[in-house]
């Protein structure tokens, strides 16, 4: 169980995250969900050790985190937000280098390779550099690399970001196969449809704090809501969007 | 009047102007040079820099013609003006090919430029030309500013006894020869490229421009250390081989004397002979580049979408089997391709190569024109200093390109990867790059001055100058790597602290002075084989005693460079 006690990340005198507290389970996938700048990346930077969180503490499998983070970044994979690889590198070559660094056995890396960029389609282009990739192609090559290992948890932000439609669906089935084998996943977005057939719990940020963790039915339920969607308007949205919209065309005329 | 200046500056004007002004920042940004946000200060720093040549000139040469004109040989006072106008047209013509050779890859515009640029309501033909148009003017910018005023303090410092012209005509007559010459080059590289661009196979342009680019580099520097020496070319600066006419820099240095007044014949051939040589480069480079820059926009961006296999597939196999895992052959593997692939890092390589080649190249050369070797083998003096610091002075070269293009980081928000995954891969950090430098500095290093070495010297006095050279090698490297706590080109790096006019001052000093040294303690310990042996023995114990201190004293890995200081100080805080 990968359990989050009141993360805090303050910059200065300004709260990035603020007391965030969840529980992800063997086999449950959780939303997080949120608008602009509610912390949603911040959290995931913290769970993975990009950034140290300044208080709060993370828990996987009763151990503290913070004191083994070695241990726990072998655990995990992850998808970034955006998808900062190293370009000069082709794809094989960007999946080699996250194999060895994760220490992986030369054969048995070469075949997983292989196999993962066969079925994403990408065997075409593995001896291509990923400069000339579009964002769809590099999103798959980090999928590929952090699924190589094999990992209990799986820390995904925006994953389906520039992927086709065939890419989406198998990614989306993937994310649920990998659950029904126990794997516990993040997955962290801003397309709530997704979210909603994905996802069992989903939690809502907004400024830095969280302001719902429910399943979704419940949520729905709650706010009397025909959708996700809606319950997250209700609960983040505070302008209304086609007056926005009208002001934007007032000033593209003016 | 200032204001209206600066207020028209600021205005947006038309689309040409805009694409010249944004071509203009482009070629002074890069970031080995300073932060973005800094342009105005590098813009005015290299041309000030570029301009205060000139006002070192009375320094150089006043007192030189002062002695020259109390005397009565008017012959020789023109031959010692003659050298040094000589050693003026080869330095701009060098100094522009550096130029123009450093930004290669910007003399026209790249992917990214088609791609910016494209969409906005621009021809392709005024996408290419006014990078052309732009990287000229920049040319003759800085060929103005070096040739006026070391026009202006040379005529000023030789009008006297033995004047051989007015000096304005004296002053007219070097500017001429410098802008001829300064264009020759510009137009004559960028004609090269576009000859490479249209006529190369689109699979192999990539590495034969790379390869150019490299050569180019390299014999600018290696040509630097003999056209320093061309103000004492007196005794035969008015000797004209039959080679002369395949020499631009004799073409100019006649045009020189043809807007004298003062060229024979021959003279006038090779000055005429220049001119045309200048039009013609001009004349061909717009031409072809009318004719073709449509293909050249096309080719572009095919060229970009080629399948890239690595240059070096026989390097990484042996990098992979002298790896002991997997994460030390990952750092290994990374990091090659990368110093492979990069164009910042290769440039680093190279300028640094090209200087510890140019001083091989002049000590080696300077050696043998001594007539040191006639005499025999090498075994006291000067020469046998000049001899034992060849390696030492390639190693140290090759060793800090190395070390300073590590400092740069490849994409530094991807290097995320290496946080997460090689957070504790500190022993195979240094094993990586350990090999690194044995194999692309250190052996480099030995394999091309051994045989001189062995050659010059008694062959038990040159496989102790190859030992000693290696081992301080290996010192070295130790040392490096016991204070290095950063995987290479993973780690940020803030350009405004340490940028490379910084690094390389501090560096090439520090190269100076350590060799100077090295080579005397290195010539007392070679007087014979049995101090030589103990010297050896003594080295490879210190070596010995780093490798094992440095297995113990392991630092944790840093991906963050610390911020850059509010007040920026002379660095006695150190880094």
């Amino acid at each position: 169980m990968l359990e989050v006690r009141n993360l805090t990340k303050c910059y200065s005198a300004i709260s990035a995250v603020e007391n965030v507290s969840f529980t992800i389970r063997p086999g449950q996938i959780l939303g997080y969900l949120g608008p602009n700048g509610s912390g949603k990346s911040t959290t995931v930077k913290m769970l993975t050790g990009l950034i140290e969180p300044s208080e709060g503490e993370i828990f996987f499998r009763g151990e503290n985190v913070s004191k083994n983070r070695l241990w726990f970044s072998r655990l995990f994979g992850y998808v970034p937000e955006e998808p900062y690889l190293y370009t000069h590198l082709t794809g094989c070559e960007y999946l080699q280098l996250v194999g060895r660094l994760r220490g992986m056995e030369k054969t048995t890396l070469e075949r997983k390779i292989d196999a993962m960029l066969d079925l994403f389609g990408l065997s075409e282009f593995r001896d291509t550099q990923m400069s000339s990739y579009s964002k769809g192609m590099r999103q798959k090559v980090l999928l590929s690399a952090a699924l190589l290992h094999d990992p209990e948890v799986l820390i995904l932000d925006e994953p389906f970001s520039g992927l086709d439609v065939t890419a989406a669906l198998i990614v989306r089935t993937l994310l649920q196969a990998l659950a029904a084998e126990g794997k516990m996943i993040l997955y962290s977005s801003h397309v709530l449809e997704v979210v909603e057939k994905v996802c069992s719990e989903v939690v809502i940020l907004h400024r830095a704090r969280v302001v719902a963790h429910d399943s979704v039915a419940r949520l729905r339920d709650l706010r009397s809501s025909a959708s996700l969607e809606d319950v997250f308007a209700q609960l983040v949205m505070h302008e209304d969007a086609s007056a926005v919209a009208s002001q934007m065309i007032a000033v593209m005329r003016g | 009047m200032r204001e209206r200046y600066k207020a028209w500056l600021e205005a947006t004007h038309g689309a040409l102007f805009e694409l010249h002004r944004h071509y203009a920042r482009q070629l002074f940004e890069s970031d080995l040079i300073t932060s973005a946000d800094d342009l105005r200060r590098v813009v005015i720093t290299c041309l000030a820099g570029v301009a205060s040549i000139g006002f070192i000139v009375p320094k150089l040469y006043y007192k030189k013609y002062q002695y020259l004109a109390l005397g009565p040989d008017t012959d020789l006072y023109r031959r010692a003006v003659y050298s040094d106008q000589l050693f003026f047209v080869v330095m701009t013509m060098l100094g522009i090919a550096a130029l123009v050779t450093f930004r290669w890859d910007s003399l026209f515009p790249n992917r990214e430029d088609y791609l910016i640029l494209r969409p906005l309501p621009l021809k392709l033909s005024q996408i290419y030309f006014a990078k052309l148009t732009t990287l000229s003017a920049l040319s003759f910018l800085v060929i103005g500013l070096l040739a006026v005023p070391c026009a202006f303090s040379f005529a000023s410092v030789i009008s006297g006894n033995h004047d051989l012209a007015p000096a304005w005509l004296e002053m007219a007559a070097q500017v001429m020869a410098a802008f001829c010459s300064g264009i020759f080059v510009v137009f004559a590289l960028a004609l090269l490229q576009v000859l490479l661009m249209n006529c190369v196979p689109l699979r192999w342009y990539a590495r034969v421009s790379v390869s150019a680019q490299s050569l180019l580099l390299v014999a600018i520097l290696c040509a630097i250390p003999w056209a320093l020496d061309l103000p004492n070319a007196i005794s035969w600066v008015d000797f004209r081989p039959a080679w002369s006419v395949y020499a631009p820099p004799l073409w100019y240095f006649s045009l020189y004397e043809k807007l004298l007044g003062r060229a024979d014949a021959y003279d006038s051939l090779l000055a005429a002979r220049g001119a045309v040589a200048s039009l013609c480069v001009v004349a061909g480079t717009i031409l072809v580049s009318a004719i073709a820059h449509q293909r050249y926009a096309r080719r572009i961006f095919e060229s970009e979408v080629q399948t890239r296999r690595s240059r070096f597939k026989a390097i990484e196999w042996i990098a992979e089997r002298m790896s002991r895992d997997s994460r030390e052959s990952a750092i290994l593997l990374f990091t090659l391709r990368s110093l492979d692939r990069m164009k910042q890092h290769r440039m680093i390589r190279l300028v640094y190569a090209g200087v510890g080649c140019a001083l091989v190249l002049e000590g080696g050369i300077g050696v043998i024109l001594s007539g040191a070797l006639n005499k025999g083998l090498i075994h006291r003096g000067a020469a046998l200093d000049a001899v034992f610091a060849l390696p030492l002075m390639l190693f140290f070269f090759l060793f800090t390109g190395l070390r300073y293009a590590f400092r740069i980081p490849v994409d530094l928000r991807a290097n995320w990867l290496f946080r997460l995954a090689a957070q504790n891969a500190i022993s195979e950090r240094r094993r990586a790059v350990r090999l690194i430098y044995l194999g692309f500095a250190l052996l480099p290093a030995m394999a091309a001055t051994a045989p001189f070495l062995l050659v010059a010297m008694a062959p038990w006095r040159g496989v102790y100058g190859i030992a000693f050279a290696g081992l301080i090698g290996l010192l070295i490297i130790e040392h490096e790597l016991e204070n290095s706590d950063t995987i290479p080109l993973t780690c940020s790096y803030l350009p405004g602290k340490r940028n490379i006019l910084h690094t390389g001052i501090i560096y090439w000093f520090v190269v100076f002075v350590i060799t100077t040294v090295l080579t005397a303690l290195e010539a007392i310990g070679g007087a014979n084989p049995v101090r030589a042996t103990l010297v050896i023995a003594l080295l490879a114990v210190l070596v010995w005693r780093g490798r094992r201190t440095a297995t113990i004293d392991a630092p944790a890995l840093r991906f963050d460079d610390l911020p850059e200081p509010a007040v920026a100080t002379l660095g006695l805080a150190g880094e």
